[in-house]
């Protein structure tokens, strides 16, 4: 049988795509077929034809991240999480939610807000990025350096297995080491272990107060001290962020309305209780001062809300040619920011920085000429290197790709990643090459 | 493995160890044959303590080559049995491994041996400023691997996560020998989070021989009181309460009658002993907001017919508060000659409901229970009390833990939330998870520790021989 039918069969005609797929392509791979499930058991059955008729698949949330990786070998069967957007599972008081892949970040957080919760995850694009999605990509963001990244957030996660079955991991509990920890490993495997289609969640309660500063640091070479101060003092932020570059004005002028001359801009949070919140966000003004830096903004509950939101969505590649990842440490943060201007500007490439400064993680936005582009992310990844770090390139132009070290410096732990990718999927059915590939 | 074999593998591990690091004689086995779950016991064939990470390599590489189980082991604090010699073989144990290796405070992270004491990590970040968040009960004396393969809680897990949250990166030797190292100090390095897979895994996946911590800042400040509530049910509300009004406490651990009884009866420090729950409740963060802090949370207590509220004032007064909860595993002796100590989880909300049915378990069985939560998380220690020396009040105890253990599984939760499933509950993890599920997890198993032979039997069961006692445990 053609498989479209039998794909057909599965979601129905309406549940299919099978021409004008380009909107679905990864690096210029067209499918042939996008299909449209609305159960996981739909996903099962889908990915069993696909085997039986030797397809290589892609699962796809909304997209905004879908150009992570190396090119694929080829795409035949695109499948959609956008109908997966269930709630089986809500528990106010419990504070924990099961929802399907599909359900964006935005829906997420409208659901459970008359409830005075929250999920305090904030990867750039919320109504577009799927819980899912965020989930294969390991997608964060300024918040991971106080609430943790999505590791700390997902108990549970229910996925098809690249031999069609459906398979759960962790619970429905905060506490809970029944067994191999498989969510962890789930989480950031870019479909290569399997299609999510659910994720159970630990939500937090909305804070009684939060507030936001930002500053323009007019010594660069104080940006160390004034991390490092911030760190070893008792503030306890939820955000401590480092702009830069392009990156800094425009930032400045969606927070600000108005032009500023600056390129260096750090930004950091507070939220809790309000005495608590006040008390720290003096503190840090304060310090702020002392060091030479000049405070820009300063807001509070709603429009502190907003202004995180518009700092996460600094880290939003959209205009950018070139994303970079760097895995540094936090005290390597600054010299590395140097490093790329410095290069950049001997390069002609427009460069900015977003750093979750306190974690160590440095995006890198390069737009500029293909042969200047590769040799400033030749030169990064070197330079991570020698700071025993590492950089990964998280969107190319495809006809770049062949020519970048997409995931850097290999681990020493690779080898064993790809003889768990090569039990999970020996035909390497999903994502071929894209990721951890044993090919 | 017969006695010629035995010691022809004694001297080819002297070799590599010394022969002070290889432990053969019948009587000093014996310290091997358990931890602290002492229900089960079988004393190995050997016992090694390696000094360094290349001597754990050539010690598995050997071991490997020559089929024998091998059992990894810290201090041997597990409460499930994790470092249980069910098929004989060879303890390998980090003792001799407990180098600090590095500190940076600037990046907050410290590496260590596997081998290290968490106690002796605390002595030397705590003058700082800096923390390392998770605390089990047994940090005086569990080793940062131990804690690492069973991904251990404690009473501050509340805040800040267990120990998974916590672990940065692990080095770790496998079963033929090779050492990988995962993560690192820096985030989110390329590939799958195989650190994140390994922090867990009770030994089965290689023995853990390095590991990369995470520090945090210690509060400048904290207030900590002792909570009396007549009806459990109150005190498990006040917990919901106080969580679902955004207020995160360093720590809430619920105490039942029966625990402080046997607390009172050992250290009469005037807790009382007709209530049906207490709670210690810690809130921690700078001095500004944290008094405010605490009015909320006295509020919530009387909104939930608290009888009484006790508050630390110093130090001194904050040590005294927390004695009786720190020092009851030592108190049970007042109750009971021997105990197990369970653990399981349920939704937070459950807690009360949990308590109670185990009670009635305890009825059926006649035997006794006390109850220690670490209530913010909906993770409970039912202990058992029994009599290892009447064969009957065992039988009943182990018929009573199933049940117990069940209870949680049949309100939504775990069988385990921290101690791990060790060999004490390998036929529980089949309850929790259905057939394809574990069948993922084989396929871990079986890309680490091919032939089964790291610490067979825990976790999951294989077709590695048990010990002969042991096979009428698992039919």
């Amino acid at each position: 049988m053609n498989p479209e039918t039998e794909l057909a069969a599965i979601v129905g005609a309406e549940g299919i795509l099978n021409e004008a797929c380009e909107a679905y392509a990864i690096d210029g791979k067209t499918p042939r077929w996008v299909v449209f499930p609305s159960t996981p058991e739909q996903v099962c059955r889908l990915v069993a034809v696909a085997q039986a008729n030797n397809l290589k698949i892609a699962p796809f949330g909304s997209g905004s991240q879908i150009g992570i990786g190396a090119i694929p070998e080829r795409i035949d069967l695109v499948i959609s999480t956008k109908q997966l957007t269930d709630v089986t599972y809500y528990n106010a008081k419990d504070m924990t939610i099961s929802v399907g892949a599909g359900m964006t970040l935005s829906a997420l957080a409208e659901h459970v807000r008359a409830d005075n919760l929250w999920f305090p995850v904030d990867p750039p694009q919320p109504d577009r990025v799927t819980i899912g999605g965020a989930v294969a990509a390991n997608s964060n963001g300024p918040l991971r350096f106080r609430k943790g990244p999505l590791r700390d957030h997902v108990i549970g996660i229910q996925i098809v297995s690249p031999d069609g079955n459906l398979v759960k991991a962790g619970g429905k509990v905060v506490k809970n080491v029944a067994g191999y920890d498989m969510c962890k490993l789930y989480i950031g495997s870019l479909g290569t272990l399997g299609i999510v289609v659910e994720v159970t969640l630990k939500l937090a309660s909305q804070p009684e107060a939060q507030a936001a500063i930002f500053a323009k640091i007019e010594e660069h070479t104080k940006t160390e001290e004034i991390i490092s101060k911030i760190m070893n003092s008792s503030l306890d932020p939820i955000y401590l962020e480092l702009i830069t570059g392009n990156r800094a004005r425009l930032l400045c002028s969606g927070l600000l309305n108005r032009e500023v001359s600056t390129d260096r801009i750090l930004a950091i949070g507070f939220d809790g209780g309000r005495a608590k919140v006040a008390w720290q966000t003096e503190t840090a003004k304060e310090m702020i001062v002392a060091s030479g830096s000049v405070v820009l903004k300063m807001s509070q509950d709603g429009e502190a809300f907003n202004d995180r939101a518009a700092l996460a969505e600094i880290h939003n590649d959209t205009e950018a040619d070139m994303l970079l990842k760097a895995s540094i440490l936090s005290s390597q943060v600054s010299e590395f920011i140097e490093t790329v201007d410095s290069l950049a500007q001997g390069k002609t490439v427009e460069a900015g920085c977003a750093a979750h400064a306190g974690n160590g993680i440095v995006h890198v936005f390069l737009n500029g000429e293909d042969s200047h582009l590769i040799s400033l992310a030749q030169d990064l990844l070197t330079k991570a290197v020698d700071l025993e770090g590492n950089l990964a390139v998280r969107k190319a132009p495809t006809h770049l790709k062949n020519r970048l070290e997409i995931w850097g410096k290999p681990s020493g732990a690779w080898s064993m990643m790809q003889n768990i990718r090569r039990k999970f999927d020996p035909a390497e059915m999903i994502n071929p090459m894209r990721f951890i590939s044993a090919a | 493995m017969n006695p010629c074999d035995v010691n022809t593998l004694a001297e080819k591990l002297e070799a590599i160890v010394g022969e002070d690091a290889v432990i053969r004689a019948p009587e000093d086995l014996l310290t091997y044959e358990c931890d602290a779950y002492i229900v089960h016991r079988s004393t190995p064939d050997l016992v090694v303590m390696p000094g360094s990470t290349e001597e754990v390599s050539r010690v598995m590489a050997l071991l490997n080559e020559v089929d024998v189980p091998v059992i990894p082991r810290g201090t041997g604090t597990s409460l499930a049995g994790g470092c249980l010699p069910v098929s004989g073989g060879v303890v390998v144990s980090t003792m001799r491994m407990t180098r600090i290796r590095k500190i940076d405070l600037r990046n907050r992270y410290a590496e260590l041996d596997a081998g290290c004491i968490n106690a002796r990590l605390h002595e030397a970040i705590n003058p700082h400023g800096y923390h390392y968040a998770p605390d089990p009960s047994s940090e005086q004396s569990c080793t940062i691997g131990g804690t690492v393969g069973t991904n251990a809680g404690g009473p501050h897990t509340l805040q800040w996560g267990m120990t998974t949250n916590h672990v940065l990166g692990v080095e770790m030797v496998l079963p033929d020998g090779t050492v990988i190292h995962t993560g690192g100090p820096n985030c989110d390095n390329p590939g799958y989070d195989l650190t994140g897979l390994l922090v867990g895994s009770e030994g089965t996946l290689g023995i853990v021989t390095g590991v990369t911590v995470k520090l945090v800042r210690k509060a400048d400040a904290l207030r900590t009181m002792l909570v009396v509530f007549d009806h459990l049910e109150d005190a498990t509300n006040t917990v919901t309460d106080i969580i679902g009004a955004g207020i995160v406490p360093a720590a809430m651990e619920l105490m039942d009658q029966v625990i402080v009884g046997a607390v009172e009866s050992g250290l009469h420090i005037g807790l009382p002993t007709d209530a049906e729950a207490l709670l210690i409740i810690e809130l921690d963060g700078p001095e500004a907001g944290l008094d405010d802090l605490v009015d909320q949370v006295v509020e919530w207590c009387q909104k939930n017919h608290v009888r009484d509220i006790k508050r630390a004032n110093s130090d001194e007064e904050r040590t005294a508060l927390w004695q009786g909860r720190k020092r009851s595993f030592g108190c049970i002796g007042k109750l009971s000659r021997s105990f197990v100590c369970e653990d399981g989880v349920v939704p937070r909300t459950h807690l009360s409901t949990v308590i109670r049915e185990i009670g009635k378990i305890g009825e059926k069985y006649n035997i006794r229970i006390a109850n220690i939560a670490h209530a913010g998380d909906g993770s409970l220690h039912p202990i058992l009390l029994y009599d290892e020396r009447n064969p009957d009040e065992v039988r009943r105890m182990i018929q009573c833990s199933s049940e117990t253990i069940q209870a949680c599984l049949d309100l939504g939760g775990s069988v385990t939330g921290e101690h791990g499933i060790g060999w004490e509950k390998v036929k529980f993890l089949a309850k929790q998870f259905n057939e394809k599920d574990l069948e993922s997890m084989r396929k871990i198993r079986d890309v680490f520790n091919p032939k089964g032979l790291c610490n067979p039997h825990k976790m999951m069961h294989s077709d590695v021989p048990l010990v002969k006692h042991f096979e009428e445990a698992v039919a």
